[in-house]
């Protein structure tokens, strides 16, 4: 009986999993003049929920092992715990909805440097090397915000070597950042970047793939009204 | 791939079916043994059409390089082409043989071929012999017959202190090495022995390869190595040197073994006579195999497997299986492999009490033969429920017999909470899903949207997506149950009722699923408007008296329309990395295959595989020739 129920989920799983995938990752900062902000990194799979809820279903799929959802909330109270001990970062919290698949974590800083600390810390606990060079700094007397990010072609590399299945999940993604200001934007360095009608708020969006393959840079640098 | 290979390829691809009676050659104690009818294979393609296909001009070719000489034909070779080719397997409890009979109808082309491996020839009275490369293999041929033969040394029997001290044999241990106070007992000699062995559970016929003795000489040199390195600083060098002076003990014993048997075997001139192969063996079949015993075989490993686990060895395992067998057909564009396994008397009956059942016929007209997939079973579930424990106990207390009485108790229990005829009359045991088709559908998700200020606003969108639509159905007999859970479905606002027909809606659900009890069926679907239909009487299926009859003889049945699934999938937007779309349109041509399983046939458990490919080509064989050549040697 548990070998034909087990038939009957390949049967629906086999049918569901043919549909291709994506997501979107968002970005947005509030930074104060004095240089401190919040910040809030969202992953949402939402438009892929029906194949990840099959995914989900399963032990693993191309290779990868699936983590169940207890692993999942488990890996964001981790990375709760471990940004609420960073040096400068506070009022962290997090926000995970098995409904429509998305994933947030927000939390606040004392000064844009930190989020330079918080990048390794991602890292580390990733277990991963950074593909390109990324950092944050604000000068407060200055009121010039950089974002600075060294596009190395390490990522493009690595996403060659993966199977063809696996690129499909990035073909539609897309990243978007947005950075807000008390005080209004005088003059901004990237030409993809739009500004808001009140010149306080900027806004990057590109396809995860121009990102990868490095047609898309995501360095600005901004300057706000002295 | 080196030269002997090829040629052992060559050989292994060319053959054919016997009129010469070579399972002669097969030793009686056979095990397992697999056939090859050549003969059927070059019927199916001719020598000729082999010869011509790429897969047949690669191998000639290849074959040809590799031995500086010209190959026009697989018949070039030397080997009978009408004849039935053998692979089998024999066993101690020391060592595992293989060997392959290949008959010969010009032995000349035979020596020609062999001699141009290079390697030495001993030819002895009508008998030619040539030892393949680090000695595992020997390869002999007399003007009839060639045989292919090799073995493998069981680890297990050397891991015994007498037996390893008898050969000479340290099975020294790094760890041993590290501690110098190593000097405790090891344990009693008797209780390994008993672990892994039973004499009377051996294979009686093998010779008993603890009474082969082995010449001092052959091994003293390794044995001299050794006690040099004794002597050395690193203990490493000392554990690395006693490995390699043991795996040269073993070398010289597999050899000396390996001509023992083959010497035993030319003299003998056994014959294979087992009445179980011969009751099973398929004549037209391409290919076949027979395993004696399949409890035999799952005692080769599974005890070693537990005993990872628990830490000990387990008794002996015995699930009631007998001899198995697996037959390869192919009759005009269909395939066919049909395997049955023979069930302990004792188990007989319960197994047809299982399967018991009959299909309700009522289903059919709500299958649609359009359906993309479907499949059914049948099962008598009061049988299943009453039977299981028995079950358990034949499957696990032979295995855990140290949990023989807990599993003695779960099984009561099991018994004694369960109301077997109550769930039996709720759920009969008989259904169908079917996988009707994969449709386009509206589905909500989550994305953002930024008013002028960049301020992210969360909002709802629909987009389409292309879903399964399938309907599940299966008898009961007592609907009260189930009028109840949906009744508690209702006031605790899970679900929703439309004029009898039940939905339940769940947010993490792509598609509402909906309910409907009529003329003891409950039907699940994912299509509000066919449950209307089927409630209404509407809903008339036209399924094919063939594929009724599929359902209603087989306990267990997997039907994939390949051509149906292959046009649905092209609907879909997926790129080239799913496949080319000349595979695809490829794919489309092909007909039904079927998994299915009538249950027990006598005191067998059977089941089949069944693929109908097109009639394009003369026969399935060709095809499949024809797919793998257009696949690897590119016209995709």
């Amino acid at each position: 009986m548990r070998y034909q129920i087990k038939l009957c989920y390949l049967l629906l799983i086999a049918a569901v999993l043919s549909l291709s995938a994506c997501f979107e990752v968002v970005e947005e900062m509030v930074i104060k003049k004095d240089g401190s902000g919040k910040m809030t990194v969202t992953l949402n799979l939402s438009q892929s929920k029906t194949k990840v809820a099959s995914i989900l279903l399963l032990d693993s799929i191309n290779g990868y092992k699936v983590p169940s959802k207890e692993t999942i909330q488990q890996s964001l109270q981790e990375a709760v715990v471990s940004l609420r001990k960073t040096p400068g970062i506070s009022a962290v919290s997090q926000r995970l909805d098995f409904d429509n698949y998305i994933a947030s974590i927000s939390f606040s800083f004392s000064k844009v440097a930190d989020l330079n600390t918080v990048n390794t810390l991602v890292y580390e606990k990733l277990k991963i090397k950074p593909a390109g060079e990324s950092s944050y700094s604000y000068q407060s007397t200055t009121h010039l915000f950089v974002r600075n990010y060294q596009y190395s072609s390490k990522a493009k590399q690595a996403y060659q070597k993966l199977k063809n299945q696996d690129k499909e999940i990035f073909k539609n993604a897309t990243y978007t950042s947005i950075y807000k200001f008390e005080l209004p934007v005088l003059f901004q360095s990237n030409k993809n970047t739009k500004v808001s009608g009140s010149k306080k708020a900027v806004m990057l969006r590109a396809n995860i793939l121009d990102l990868i393959n490095g047609n898309k840079n995501i360095s600005n640098q901004i300057q706000l009204v002295n | 791939m080196n030269k002997y290979s090829l040629t052992l390829l060559s050989i292994f691809l060319a053959f054919t079916a016997s009129a010469q009676h070579i399972e002669n050659g097969v030793p009686k104690n056979a095990h397992a043994v697999a056939t090859i009818n050549s003969k059927y294979f070059f019927d199916l393609i001719s020598v000729g059409e082999f010869n011509q296909s790429e897969i047949g001009k690669a191998l000639l070719e290849k074959i040809a390089r590799n031995n500086n000489r010209q190959y026009r034909s697989v018949e070039d070779f030397g080997i009978d082409l009408d004849a039935q080719m053998y692979v089998y397997s024999t066993k101690s409890d020391s060592i595992v043989y293989y060997g392959m009979l290949v008959p010969l109808y010009d032995a000349k082309k035979v020596d020609t071929l062999m001699s141009d491996i290079g390697t030495s020839l001993h030819v002895q009275k009508e008998s030619r012999r040539i030892d393949l490369e680090d000695k595992k293999q020997i390869v002999t041929w007399n003007d009839n017959v060639l045989r292919i033969f090799s073995g493998d040394l069981q680890d297990h029997f050397f891991e015994n202190e007498e037996i390893a001290a008898k050969y000479g044999i340290k099975n020294s241990k790094l760890s041993d090495t590290y501690d110098t106070s190593v000097e405790s007992p090891e344990p009693p000699v008797t209780d390994t022995v008993g672990y892994y062995w039973d004499e009377t559970d051996t294979v009686a016929v093998s010779p008993d390869s603890t009474a082969l003795t082995i010449q001092e000489e052959e091994y003293s040199d390794y044995n001299d190595d050794y006690a040099d390195s004794v002597n050395r600083d690193s203990i490493y060098d000392d554990y690395y040197a006693s490995i390699a002076a043991d795996d040269s003990i073993k070398r010289v014993l597999l050899k000396k073994w390996l001509n023992d048997e083959l010497n035993r075997l030319s003299i003998t001139k056994e014959t294979f006579d087992n009445k179980s192969f011969r009751q099973a063996v398929n004549k037209k079949a391409l290919a076949s195999i027979w395993i004696r015993n399949v409890d035999e075989l799952y005692n080769d490993f599974v005890p070693d497997v537990y005993a990872a686990f628990l830490g000990k060895k387990t008794n002996k395992f015995s699930a009631g299986f007998g001899a198995a067998t697996a037959d390869l057909v192919v009759e005009g564009n269909h395939v066919k492999l049909s395997g049955a396994l023979e069930v302990a008397d004792d188990q007989v009956k319960r197994y047809h009490r299982i399967y018991n059942r009959k299909m309700n016929k009522k289903f059919f007209k709500y299958i649609d033969e359009d359906a993309l997939a479907y499949m059914g079973y049948k099962v008598n579930t009061q049988a299943y429920l009453e039977e299981l424990p028995s079950l358990m106990k034949q499957y696990y207390g032979s295995l855990l017999g140290s949990f023989k009485e807990e599993i003695d108790l779960g099984a009561t229990v099991f018994s004694l909470i369960l109301d077997e005829k109550a769930i039996g009359k709720v759920v009969k045991g008989d259904g169908v899903l079917v996988l009707t088709s994969v449709k386009e559908q509206e589905v909500k998700y989550t994305t953002y949207e930024y008013d002028d200020d960049y301020n992210s606003i969360e909002v709802e969108k629909m987009k389409k997506e292309t879903l399964p639509d399938f309907l599940w159905m299966f008898s009961s007999d007592d609907m009260k149950l189930m009028k109840r859970l949906l009744s508690v479905g209702l006031s605790k606002h899970a679900i929703t009722e439309e004029n009898g027909i039940y939905t339940f809606k769940n947010k993490k659900s792509p598609f509402d699923v909906h309910i409907l009890l009529k003329d003891g069926i409950v039907f699940i679907g994912t299509s509000f408007e066919r449950l209307v239909d089927i409630q209404q009487g509407k809903n008339k299926k036209n399924l094919s008296v063939k594929n009724k009859a599929v359902l209603k003889k087989n306990s267990m049945v997997l039907a994939l329309n390949t051509s149906k699934i292959s046009k649905a999938v092209n609907t879909l937007d997926l790129s080239d990395s799913y496949g080319s779309k000349a595979l695809k349109e490829k794919l489309q041509s092909l007909g039904n295959f079927y998994f299915t399983s009538k249950g027990m046939d006598g005191n067998k458990m059977v089941a089949e595989f069944s693929g109908e490919f097109p009639s394009t080509h003369k026969n399935a064989l060709k095809y499949i020739l024809y797919l793998i050549e257009s696949t690897a040697f590119g016209d995709m």
